[in-house]
């Protein structure tokens, strides 16, 4: 499926491209111009991180009404508050700074809904299975096997505790640095990559793999 | 499942297909939905406000001068035209007149506690919003505009801390084409 590479996962949003420098230094340019109240300046950074914002808001959330509310209002609340972001010399600071904004913004709405961390139990593998989602695209060139796998993903993703679930989205699903994680979730890394590790082991025993395909 | 023995370090690996999960499309409105918002006039701030009063001091007693004289003219108007209501609430329709060319004053009240910044927009001015503003005497949770509308059937909807919201009081609505309802005025 020929996905606008703005919005596709092909490549890590955070500026991790060849033209780095440049990138760095046009966006660098563009929160400037916002600073100073230029708001057509932000468009092109919505645009370049839309994909991530919202897909890291939908996977903490699992419905993608909410997820479009939380990266609209993460988004409107970074240009808001644009005059007191600090580059600090770091290529990826804005999108790091932005997802710090989406997490808590979904955290707010996880809060909000009174959305309980289930403890995982024997019961686990069931919860899995039967879990529903709010949305989920349809995109014909999956065949049926690899939907029901990504279903049964997205489940037990979405079943792990919000603590679990962040570190994984955006180790394993977003493919971020345990540096970058450490700035937006502002937790130690030794911590960060506990998480991981438990995160994972969760995941994987509420997948119910068989021993010999880990 | 969970007693099964895993092979030490299984889980320094990352999950297969977990990669996948990135790709996401990102709903087709949402650029512009966060562009209107970000584009919308803002209150001005009390510092704002006494910085600007100072640079146009000169132009101000001009400026207040013709204010107060359209208010002069508006408050005759009024009182020669007691018969008709200046003020139509959003929440209340009024009865549907065809012939009357004549604009309508259509107070829009929206109320919520939590809420910083409140604006209507709708096809009447091209979905630029429109602030509301808290009312003299009215409760601090109460935000108000009153707007001119030409008679007829408008859609509009309020944004409320970047959030597009219905019309919480009004029942009336017609799909807006992106999967949600627009509020329906007819005047």
């Amino acid at each position: 499926m020929a996905l606008n590479p703005e919005q596709s996962g092909a490549y890590s949003v955070l500026t991790r491209t060849g033209d780095e420098v440049s990138r760095a230094e046009e966006e660098r340019r563009l929160i400037a111009r916002c600073a100073q109240g230029e708001a057509e300046a932000f468009r092109p950074l919505v645009v370049r991180y839309q994909r991530v914002a919202f897909s890291v808001s939908y996977r903490m959330l699992g419905s993608r009404a909410d997820a479009e509310d939380v990266t609209q209002q993460a988004m409107v609340d970074a240009f808001n508050a644009i005059d007191r972001f600090r580059n600090e010399g770091k290529a990826n600071a804005f999108s790091v700074w932005l997802l710090r904004i989406v997490i808590n913004r979904s955290k707010d709405v996880l809060k909000s809904k009174r959305w309980s961390e289930k403890p995982l139990g024997s019961e686990g593998e069931v919860a899995v299975s039967d879990a529903a989602f709010a949305h989920r695209p349809v995109d014909p060139e999956l065949n049926v096997v690899e939907n029901q796998q990504r279903q049964r993903l997205e489940a037990a993703l979405l079943a792990l505790p919000a603590k679990y679930r962040e570190a994984l989205i955006l180790k394993d699903v977003e493919d971020l640095s345990y540096e970058e994680m450490r700035s937006i979730l502002r937790l130690p890394i030794t911590t960060l990559k506990i998480r991981v590790v438990r995160a994972r082991g969760r995941l994987r025993d509420l997948l119910g793999e068989p021993e010999e395909t880990r | 499942m969970t007693s099964q023995r895993r092979p030490e370090h299984a889980d320094e690996q990352p999950i297969a297909g977990l990669a996948e999960l990135r790709q996401v499309t990102p709903p087709a409105a949402l650029v512009a939905k966060v562009m209107t918002s970000v584009t919308a006039p803002r209150p001005w701030t009390f510092r704002q406000g006494f910085a600007r009063l100072l640079r146009a001091e000169l132009r101000l007693s001009v400026r207040t001068a013709v204010v107060l004289a359209a208010f002069a003219g508006l408050g005759a108007w009024a009182v020669r035209r007691p018969q008709q209501p200046p003020v139509v609430a959003a929440t209340a329709p009024a009865p549907l007149v065809q012939d009357s060319p004549a604009p309508v004053l259509v107070r829009f009240t929206f109320e919520d506690r939590r809420a910083h910044q409140v604006f209507v927009a709708g096809d009447f001015n091209d979905w630029n919003p429109i602030p509301l503003d808290h009312e003299d005497g009215a409760r601090e949770s109460m935000f108000v505009a009153t707007v001119a509308l030409p008679r007829g059937v408008h859609e509009y909807m309020f944004l409320v801390d970047g959030n597009w919201v219905r019309d919480p009081l009004v029942s009336d609505s017609r799909p807006d084409g992106f999967g949600r309802q627009n509020s329906l005025l007819r005047l």
